[in-house]
């Protein structure tokens, strides 16, 4: 093969690899990394308290803990958005609902410049410092 | 031939693999308590002798609009303010800089193109909770901000961290509620 056919064939390789990532740049609206249910489980804990207003407050003073600016907060709706600036951008929703007579479930979902958080670490630690802050344990739930 | 797509192959897998450690490391710190975390609550926090959690709101949305901010954001039931203001954030220094720079590289027969911060959106958020005691009231305030090269570009993104902001916002606060802020 001469060097010339080789270079083609290389650089049409890649084309056909790009080809195959995104085709339509639109398919990201409801995109998402991981199963729902490994999301759910990865984002979601649940407190056991059924006093949703102190959990909704510690979530807020939380997110200050954390560095971030609160965006938006409606405590009927139990949802709270806060961006942080630090050289990134990540913009977190926290939503808080009870979940069965004696629990509180919080859900936490982040994105992390253009990419969304779905790794399961961030979660923990974002969970660690509410616990601090509720004096609560966060449990896993299923 | 081989070794080469082999090469072509392994090498972006690799530093694709690379870049994801680093992204998943940077959002677990983005979500960590950092260690100096007291030190920060005593800069953002303050205590007020009420009980009055609406007064306290809007007394800082009085503060924040003094100051030239927009309310975004209000909330009672949250016990939440979220402001922002748009601004100018040239500073001499840095276009003196640029130009010297610019000078300099053109006198060595390069092309300069000087470019320097030209504008800033200044966020902030006011929460407000109620304390131990059920007569004092805290608030807490986080300012941040976005700065644009004059190509917009973003050129930074921090949350500002000068104590005297904070004093001065406290102060405001303060003054607005005819109420001492005491510190954490």
């Amino acid at each position: 093969m001469s060097r010339h056919a080789r270079g083609s064939a290389l650089l049409l390789c890649l084309a056909i690899t790009l080809a195959g990532c995104m085709t339509d740049s639109k398919s990201q609206v409801l995109a998402v990394d991981r199963s729902q249910v490994q999301l759910r489980a990865v984002q979601t804990r649940a407190f056991d308290t059924s006093d949703r207003a102190t959990v909704f407050r510690a979530s807020i003073a939380t997110l200050q803990d954390l560095g971030f600016v609160i965006d938006k907060a409606d405590d009927t709706l139990g949802t709270i958005s806060a961006t942080k600036l630090s050289g990134y951008q990540m913009r977190i929703t926290v939503t808080i609902r009870p979940r069965g007579g004696h629990q509180i479930a919080v859900r936490a979902s982040a994105q992390y410049n253009v990419e969304a958080v779905s790794d399961a670490g961030p979660y923990q630690q974002f969970f660690a410092a509410l616990e601090k802050s509720l004096f609560l344990t966060a449990n896993e739930v299923d | 031939m081989r070794k080469l797509v082999a090469m072509l192959v392994l090498v972006p897998a690799i530093s694709t693999a690379g870049c994801e450690q680093q992204r998943i490391a940077q959002e677990t710190s983005a979500l960590t308590l950092a260690p100096d975390i007291a030190g920060k609550r005593q800069q953002q926090m303050r205590q007020f002798d009420t009980n009055d959690e609406a007064f306290l709101l809007s007394a800082s949305a009085s503060v924040l609009q003094d100051l030239g901010f927009t309310i975004e954001e209000a909330s009672a039931g949250a016990g939440l303010l979220m402001a922002s203001k748009d601004r100018d954030a040239v500073e001499a220094q840095q276009v003196a800089g640029q130009l010297i720079l610019a000078a300099l590289v053109a006198a060595a027969g390069g092309r300069a193109d000087p470019v320097w911060e030209k504008q800033q959106k200044i966020r902030v958020s006011v929460a407000t909770r109620r304390s131990a005691n059920p007569h004092v009231m805290v608030a807490r305030v986080t300012f941040q901000r976005v700065i644009w090269n004059t190509k917009d570009q973003v050129s930074r993104t921090e949350t500002i961290e000068d104590p005297r902001i904070y004093q001065e916002f406290f102060r405001k606060l303060s003054q607005a509620t005819f109420l001492t802020a005491h510190d954490i």
